[in-house]
C-alpha cells in the first residue's frame, strides 16, 4: 500500500466525472441564449432569475433522469468551500487593469456607450474566471479552451463597432458565442456519454450472490 | 532481557501491528477513499469507481458498516432499489488516522526519501 495517497486526485476525478455527461454545458448554453436575447432590456431580470433558481435544479433533474442510472449517484462535498484569495486578487487586478486600459486609451470622455462597448471584454474575463475555476478543479482540457474562447471573443466583440440602434449588440453576440460553444460541446459529450454508459441496476444477479 | 522493538533495519515497526485492519484491506481502503472525498454516494457509483463485483462490494460495505465507519441507507425509488452510503465521523477519523500512521511508518523506512 503506497503512502502517496493523493486524496485530492480522488476528489478531482469525482468532480471531473460529474462533468462528463454534458448536461451542465447544455443547460448553460440555454441560459446564455436567454441572456443574449434579453440583455439590456427590462426582461433581463427573468434570465437572471432563471440562472439563479432554475439552472441548478434543472441540472439535478436531468442528472437524475440520465446520469445517475448510468454512473450511480454521488453528492460532492461542498461543505468546505476554499476561497482562493490569491486567485481572486489576480482576477480583480485583471478586471481593474482592463478598465484602466480602456480609460487610458479612450481618454476621459467616458460615457455609458463606452461601458457598453467594453462590456463583452469584461464579461469575457468574468466568464473565463468561472471556466478556469472549473478547469482547474476538474482538469478537463476543454474547459481551458473555453477560457481562451471567452477572453478572445470578448475582446474581439468589444473592438468591433456595430451599426444600429441596439447598443448591446456586442454583448448579445458574446452571449451567443458562449451559448454555441457550450451547446456544441455539451451535446457531443452527452451523446457519447449515453453511448458509453448503459443504465445499470444495483441488484445482484443469481451468479453473483 | 529487554525486548528490542527495532529490528535489523533499525526502525520500530511495532506501529504496523496497530494498523486498522478494517481500513487496511485494499478494497475497503478504496471505498473509504471515495467516500472520504464526497458527501454521499450510492452503490452503483462505488461499483463503477472501484471495479469490484456486486457481491464483493456488498461484503466490504457490510464490514465497514459493522465497524460503524459507514452508514448505509436502503430505499426503493419507483420500485428500483437504491442504496446510499456515506462515511461516518468515526470512519472519517479512522481513515485519516490510518493514512497518517501508514505515512509515518513508510517515511521511517530506509531509502524512503
Amino acid at each position: 500500500m503506497s503512502a502517496d495517497i493523493n486524496l485530492a486526485s480522488f476528489g478531482k476525478k469525482v468532480f471531473k466525472d460529474s462533468l462528463q455527461d454534458g448536461i451542465t454545458e447544455i443547460l448553460t448554453s440555454i441560459l446564455f441564449v436567454f441572456f443574449a436575447i434579453t440583455y439590456g432590456k427590462d426582461i433581463f431580470i427573468i434570465s437572471a432569475i432563471l440562472g439563479i433558481f432554475v439552472l441548478a435544479p434543472g441540472i439535478k433533474v436531468l442528472k437524475k433522469r440520465f446520469t445517475y442510472p448510468r454512473t450511480g449517484y454521488v453528492e460532492l462535498d461542498e461543505d468546505k468551500p476554499k476561497i482562493h484569495f490569491k486567485q481572486m486578487a489576480i482576477f480583480i487586478l485583471i478586471v481593474a487593469g482592463l478598465a484602466a486600459i480602456s480609460f487610458i486609451l479612450l481618454g476621459s470622455n467616458q460615457d455609458d456607450l463606452t461601458l457598453r462597448q467594453w462590456s463583452p471584454a469584461i464579461a469575457g474575463v468574468i466568464c473565463s474566471a468561472g471556466f478556469f475555476y472549473l478547469a482547474h478543479k476538474s482538469g478537463l482540457v476543454r474547459l481551458y479552451i473555453f477560457v481562451a474562447i471567452s477572453v478572445i471573443s470578448g475582446i474581439i466583440l468589444s473592438a468591433l463597432k456595430f451599426e444600429g440602434d441596439y447598443t448591446y449588440t456586442g454583448m448579445a453576440l458574446f452571449c451567443f458565442v458562449i451559448a454555441i460553444m457550450s451547446f456544441v460541446s455539451g451535446i457531443i459529450i452527452f451523446i457519447r456519454f449515453l453511448q458509453k454508459n448503459p443504465p445499470m441496476i444495483e441488484e445482484m444477479t443469481n451468479e453473483e450472490e | 532481557m529487554k525486548k528490542n522493538n527495532n529490528n535489523i533495519i533499525g526502525v520500530n515497526l511495532k506501529p504496523i501491528e496497530n494498523i486498522d485492519r478494517v481500513v487496511h484491506e485494499p478494497a475497503r481502503f478504496l471505498i473509504l477513499a471515495y467516500l472520504y472525498v464526497v458527501k454521499k454516494a450510492d452503490f452503483l457509483f462505488l461499483l463503477r469507481q472501484t471495479n469490484l463485483t456486486r457481491g464483493n462490494l456488498s461484503s466490504h460495505l457490510n464490514k465497514l458498516e459493522a465497524a460503524r465507519y459507514v452508514k448505509i441507507e436502503k430505499r426503493f425509488v419507483d420500485k428500483i432499489p437504491r442504496t446510499r452510503i456515506f462515511i461516518t465521523e468515526k470512519g472519517r477519523k479512522a481513515f485519516h488516522t490510518y493514512k497518517q500512521n501508514l505515512t509515518a511508518i513508510l517515511e521511517k523506512l530506509p531509502g524512503s526519501k
